[in-house]
């Protein structure tokens, strides 16, 4: 690997850049050969191309993932497949290249590289959960990926793929999901590509061994029964494409649709950025054992006329808890390619977005873990990653761009129900969404599109839970003249004994605020709020134990406010107080607005007046805003930032560092060994 | 001497169709639509089929009608402001919906939530609180209600929808709260969920009751005013609207369930694709009904379409039957685009009847579908009988636009439109087809609205489909059908149970209560019971879904646990059907809902048959013209017949035009045509 010193001080250069892009090879685990005739035959598929024929491709692909995710939405037994949508499907070129528009989902790399041509034939379906085993594909075990070769008279053309987050892949946890592992092998069964299918016959030995060491064994026969159904769809609308079109031309069609997303990206995205170099940096709250350390994410963002480079140097080594993210860099482009969409409206993102816009890592850091790191809350990456990407873009931008969020959270209740039966009640829950330069942020909405919370009058059949609230958490979105939206809060009470764990992050660190816009309210947990055993409970945690009847409130994160909030328009501000978005003291403190408590009518010139004094008192406003845990820890010299200068310093305070540190150890064992 | 109106209310006509019901004496007649206020489009209709046919009010037995003023008030936020009473802890429920973002990953960053039906300052909490099991564990407080309705009085809100949790299990509290509220303020709209949708998910429940409610003004005072128009013309016979589910109701029954006539305009074709269909003898058949926006498609086995239990209405999820109707936003004014400036796309915009296409000279210079045919000599100089003038400079311009930017020649880019929106109605008949293991090859296409006839060859062609059915007046087949079905009410019943734990007793009892309101409400409508028929359905799922599949439970004299292992059995292979396994043998079945469905029959009218002729059609020979079709690479002379001049018998070899007052045929090369004995236009692929 080139360093990253060399790399920057030529950076300008165009020799440079094509340095950058060859490097990149290293950064894609899966190594898939070209056989030269493959690519000779599909060029000449691709020269007389009809480019209607392509769209009409594109179309009926989009249309069979389309379909096969409805179909696993309306068969799966997960709750957090079924409900909230935590799977994707894709279509997968011979090379295992993503043509279908979902960026992110996995490839079949590791079935081309463990399986020789000959032995994947008609009927095969492979499956696979082996996050080290699998080229990069796959994040964490829950994530189940199933694989079916598609064949057209006999010869391979591509593969279906579905991944999908199943309830429970064993290992030590109900849910398989320790915020403390310290080795994958506490995470759960490892089930490295195999057969599960072949040739149109069930494995049913291996089935067994997969089902029985699940928790929830029916869920996941489900699930994956699903999974290869779905699969099944998409491999005879290939089948059928061919039929009417030709296999060249739509073989050839999917490296166009392909080539399409890179032209688009660098002809419509890339020129909106400004050449240049731009730091963007976040925290980790904590590795899940050492809890007062934040793990920082750090990425460099390069631009060159026609390719960018994301550069993670920097970002923290390896972590010993399970927060790393062992894919590679060919897959996180794609993650984040996707938000090229807040500048592009519409672009799809395939595989083609690689070869405009690559992310290079250094070895064994967060992002490169090495085997048996523990990894199954990557997730808290994944997020992280986007939040240093804001902030370098906001750098970039000047500020125009959409401000920081945090739109997954996890809570989950498990315990015996009242037959004695072992019972787990996961939910993902949505967040506010960043405002953005010309609105407001969304509240309470989930990343993952499609993604559905669980109803009360579902979660009641089902668990011993009462849902006792279901709302918006007030004053969490954070200020500016664009508002964060509002956290999510649901408040259970429990009818049995049992335990709640949590797989949250921003519930110290905030969503950041930008050009002025405020942080938004972190979100976390409060045991029984208001009685005299109120207690309020902080990151992710394995195992916070609940008695029968006792209320637990669960609220997420508010997105970050964007611009100045005194220019906020204040028949908005009075709408959301009356609304109960905002409290009175939040309009008259970060909006300088004045109001009657009763009628809500606003005092003009008490306003105009209380917003020249906070102008005053607070000076020019910065570009980003982390909110007080960050800025405290950045006082104290416990953190460091690149560019201070741009950033808030208006709300450091140690009582802030007291509240979330007292009793730290309380419900996790701790750091030591 | 019995006739029966129908008045089908389109985007830009109003169609209406005048039947008498022994002779099958039949008037038809288009005025244009009134968008603003719908009601004058009814009435101009009216005025004009009773001046045109010498019906007088006292020989209209009834009148039917097909709406769209519910749809369109959706889309346009037209409804009246209303209050929510919803249970204590839920104020915001709403707000958080489902917490969903459509689209695609990366779209949260721009997506902007749509606006809730009930804004928060207008939703207040009510205490009480029902379990899961329906027990009261907290009682309503009169007095919190009834002060809480006084103040939305003191508002000048002027409906209330009330939506308590787990009222599908037990809706005593709701009609605690409703009587309470009508009580202080009886002028009040009011709706509460137990009462629009017997179902588990609160939030689905809610959307639905405040969509209804926000409704029920608006429709009261359409219906009030077409009725007040009738009695006016002495037309006392009943007035019935077509709803979303392909039955009937009367207007009244409407006024208090809206929601139900959500998606009637698109209904009452299928209803009549169906009846064409079966007349012909064809009870398999994709029905494809083609308007200036949109495709309507729907997929019918055994002369019945599929029912749905929920649907979309715009950017709302309601849950209210509705005919399986899948609609894609390809219709004659889908404009056609560049994606990224190079990806042709067509639709979901359009261009609709104004400015409509370039080629209606009505200041569009977007290109559309329609402009498209015109370039490619699909059709000729007029639309609507001489209604339209179509101008091919416009189209030509228009279309040019995308043959610059494309670099093809001015037909390659219309052909290029053409094939992208008969892709796009191509991957619609998919969805309700290959999608759910169907194959379109084993159904006949019936193709009608405007434009449907004008893409049916080509779209036939595309998937491979041997049969096309074109009924006798395409364009006004909608206003035909609402002549043709029955009174309808659905309910639902929701109670969740698994089939080795199954409380039979129970299931019956709960299919006898429902049987029994059914049957109270068609007679309170005037049907005698000979006249009534009802059916039996129940929705199950596997222990762990969350979606259920509706199976009916078989009329019989079989002891109920017969007829409920016959209805598993029946669910086992509906699952297998559509999402490729079933657990037969190995799981036991959860039942979700019991529902009856009850049907008060009408009488169906005469149908009378097309004049006979011979095999020639030369007598209907109007002209030629030049025709592109791609697969001979350029235009070649085909005749144009007039389909009026057309009699039973008469073949027609493709390629051909068929030009009637509302609506166009193209015949490809290699179809034959044939009028039947229905006056319907089968088209045979050879």
């Amino acid at each position: 690997m080139a360093g990253a010193q060399e790399f920057s001080q030529t950076y300008y250069d165009k020799a440079d850049e094509q340095t950058a892009f060859a490097d990149y090879a290293e950064y894609r685990y899966g190594k898939v050969d070209r056989d030269p005739a493959y690519l000779e035959r599909i060029a000449a598929a691709r020269k007389d191309l009809d480019p209607i024929l392509v769209d009409i491709v594109d179309g009926g692909i989009e249309a069979a993932v389309m379909e096969a995710e409805a179909a696993v939405e309306r068969t799966a037994r997960s709750t957090i497949i079924r409900e909230q949508h935590d799977y994707r499907a894709s279509l997968n070129t011979l090379d295992c290249l993503s043509v279908s528009r979902v960026s992110w989902a996995a490839t079949a790399d590791p079935i081309v590289m463990k399986f020789s041509s000959e032995n994947i034939l008609p009927g095969d379906v492979f499956i696979y959960n082996d996050v080290y085993g699998s080229a990069g594909t796959i994040g964490h075990l829950p994530d189940y990926c199933v694989v079916t070769p598609i064949f057209f008279d006999d010869n391979l053309i591509g593969f279906a793929q579905i991944f999908g987050h199943v309830s429970d892949v064993g290992g030590r946890m109900a849910g398989s999901w320790p915020s403390t592992s310290r080795s994958i092998f506490e995470e759960g069964t490892i089930c490295p590509p195999v057969k599960l299918h072949e040739q149109g016959v069930l494995n049913e030995g291996l089935y067994d061994v997969l089902l029985r060491n699940s928790r929830f064994p029916e869920d996941l026969r489900g699930d994956i029964d699903a999974f290869v159904g779905a699969n099944e769809i998409i491999r005879r609308r290939v089948v059928e494409l061919c039929e009417r079109f030709g296999r060249d031309e739509v073989e050839g069609a999917f490296y166009e649709i392909i080539d399409r997303c890179a032209e688009v990206v660098r002809e419509k995205g890339l020129p909106f950025f400004p050449e240049g170099e731009f730091i963007g940096e976040d925290f980790i709250e904590n590795d899940g054992l050492t809890l007062d350390k934040p793990v920082k994410m750090k990425l460099t963002m390069r631009k060159y006329p026609e390719k960018m480079v994301l550069d993670f140097d920097g970002t923290a080594e390896q972590a010993k808890g399970p927060i790393n993210w062992a894919l590679d860099g060919r897959h996180y482009s794609k993650w984040l390619g996707a938000f090229f969409k807040a500048q592009i409206p519409g672009i799809i993102i395939n595989e083609g977005v690689t070869d405009a816009f690559r992310c290079r890592i250094p070895k064994r850091t967060i992002l490169s873990s090495e085997f048996p790191a523990p990894v199954v809350s990557r997730m808290t990456c994944m997020l992280r990653m986007i939040s240093a990407y804001t902030v370098a873009l906001a750098k970039a931008f000047d500020g125009e761009v959409v401000a920081d969020m945090q739109n997954i959270q996890i809570y989950g209740l498990y315990g015996e129900d009242l037959e004695g039966k072992l019972f787990l009640m996961r939910e993902i829950f949505g967040a506010g969404s960043g405002a953005r330069p010309y609105a407001d942020g969304t509240d309470a909405v989930d990343l993952v599109p499609y993604s559905k919370n669980l109803p009360a009058e579902f979660i009641e059949q089902r668990f011993p839970v009462s849902v006792e609230r279901v709302g918006l958490a007030i004053d969490s979105g954070g200020p500016g003249k664009y508002r964060g939206g509002l956290g999510y809060v649901k408040e259970l009470r429990t009818l049995v004994d049992g335990q709640y764990t949590t797989v949250t992050e921003r519930t110290a660190f905030a969503c950041i605020g930008i050009k002025g816009g405020r942080w938004g309210a972190p979100g976390g947990s409060i045991k029984n709020p208001g009685t005299p055993e109120e207690e309020h409970v902080f990151y992710s945690r394995d195992a916070v134990p609940v008695k029968a009847n006792d209320l637990v409130r669960l609220i997420t994160p508010g997105g970050g406010g964007w611009g100045d909030p005194l220019e906020r328009d204040i028949e908005a501000v009075r709408m959301d107080v009356v609304r109960r978005l905002v409290s009175h003291g939040s309009a008259e403190r970060d909006y300088g607005v004045v109001m009657d408590p009763d009628s809500f009518e606003v005092d003009e010139s008490a306003t105009k007046k209380l917003r020249s004094e906070i102008a005053e008192r607070r000076g020019p406003t910065k570009l980003i805003d982390r909110g007080p845990y960050a800025e405290s820890l950045i006082k104290r010299g416990l953190l460091e930032v690149s560019d201070p200068e741009l950033e808030c310093t208006s709300c450091a305070d140690d009582k802030v560092l007291e509240h979330y540190w007292k009793d730290l150890y309380k419900y996790t064992a701790g750091p030591t060994e | 001497m019995a006739w029966r109106l129908a008045v089908d209310i389109g985007g830009t006509f109003t169609d209406i169709v005048a039947l008498q019901e022994d002779s099958g004496e039949l008037h038809l007649a288009k005025v244009p639509s009134t968008p603003d206020d719908p009601a004058n489009g009814f009435i101009n209709g009216i005025e004009h089929i009773i001046d045109a046919s010498g019906v007088s009010s006292s020989d209209i037995g009834a009148v039917f009608h097909g709406t769209t003023v519910a749809t369109n008030a959706i889309l346009q936020r037209k409804y009246s402001p209303l209050g929510l009473m919803i249970t204590t802890g839920y104020r915001e429920a709403l707000e958080v919906a489902r917490q969903t973002v459509p689209g695609e990953f990366g779209d949260i960053t721009w997506w902007i939530k749509p606006e809730r039906v009930v804004p928060l300052e207008l939703i207040r909490e009510v205490g009480g609180r029902l379990d899961v099991d329906g027990n009261e564990v907290a009682p309503i407080d009169p007095d919190e209600v009834r002060t809480l309705a006084v103040e939305f009085k003191q508002l000048g809100i002027k409906a209330l929808a009330v939506s308590l949790l787990h009222s599908y299990r037990n809706p005593t509290h709701e009609k605690q709260v409703r009587d309470l509220i009508q009580e202080v303020y009886p002028e009040c709209f009011i709706s509460i969920s137990s009462d629009i949708l017997r179902e588990y998910r609160e939030y689905e429940r809610t959307n639905t009751t405040c969509l209804n409610t926000a409704l029920m003004p608006l429709l009261s005072n359409y219906h009030e005013k077409l009725e007040r128009h009738l009695h006016g013309r002495d037309i006392t016979a009943p007035f019935y609207i077509m709803r979303s589910s392909g039955g009937l109701a009367q207007a009244e029954e409407i006024s208090r369930l809206p929601i139900a006539a959500a998606l009637s305009g698109p209904a009452a074709g299928v209803i009549a694709a169906c009846h064409f269909g079966n007349l012909s003898g064809f009870p398999n058949i994709i029905c494809f009904d083609v308007g200036g926006t949109s495709a309507d498609i729907c997929l019918v086995e055994d002369g019945a379409p599929r029912m749905l239990t929920e649907g979309r209405v715009d950017i709302y999820d309601v849950k209210t039957p509705m005919i399986d109707i899948h609609t894609v936003g390809a219709g004659g004014g889908s404009i056609a685009w560049l994606a990224g400036g190079r990806s042709l796309k067509v639709g979901p915009d359009s261009a609709g009847a104004d400015p409509g296409p370039a080629c209606y000279g009505r200041g569009g210079e977007l290109p559309t579908v329609t402009d498209a045919n015109l370039v490619l000599g699909r059709l000729t100089s007029a639309l609507a009988g001489g209604g339209v003038n179509l101008n091919y400079d416009s189209a030509a311009q228009a279309v040019g636009t995308i043959a610059s930017a494309l670099n093809l020649e001015l037909t390659a880019a219309a052909d290029g439109i053409l094939r992208i929106a008969i892709e796009n109605m191509a991957a619609g008949i998919r969805t309700v087809s290959v999608k759910r293991g169907r194959d379109p090859r084993d159904y006949a296409l019936v193709a009608f609205g405007g434009a449907g006839p004008l893409h049916a060859c080509y779209l036939a062609d595309w998937l491979d489909m041997k049969q096309v059915l074109i009924p006798p007046s395409p364009g006004v087949t909608s206003a035909y059908g609402l002549l043709l079905t029955d009174v309808r009410i659905d309910l639902v019943h929701t109670d969740v149970q698994r089939e080795d734990q199954l409380d039979r007793e129970r299931v019956a009892s709960q299919f006898n209560e429902l049987e029994a309101r059914v049957a109270e409400r068609l007679a309170g409508e005037g049907f005698d019971a000979s006249s009534i028929a009802l059916t039996h359905f129940l929705d199950m799922r596997y222990g762990g879904q969350a979606y259920e599949i509706r199976v009916p439970l078989a009329a019989s004299s079989n002891p109920m646990i017969e007829r409920l292992a016959a209805a598993i059995a029946a669910f086992h292979v509906a699952h297998k059907d559509l999402y490729g396994y079933s657990y037969e043998g190995r799981e036991p079945v959860e039942l979700v809902n019991v529902g009856v469905t009850g049907l008060g029959l009408l009488k169906r009218p005469q149908i009378p048959a097309a004049t006979a002729g011979d095999s020639a059609p030369d007598a209907a020979l109007r002209d030629t013209t030049e025709v592109y079709f791609p697969q001979s690479r350029g235009k070649v002379e085909c005749p144009i017949y007039v389909r009026a001049e057309l009699k039973a018998g008469n073949l027609i070899t493709g390629p051909a035009i068929v030009e009637q007052y509302d609506s166009t045929t193209v015949i490809n090369p290699g179809w034959n045509g044939r009028i039947d004995e229905w006056g319907s236009l089968v088209l045979t692929k050879q």
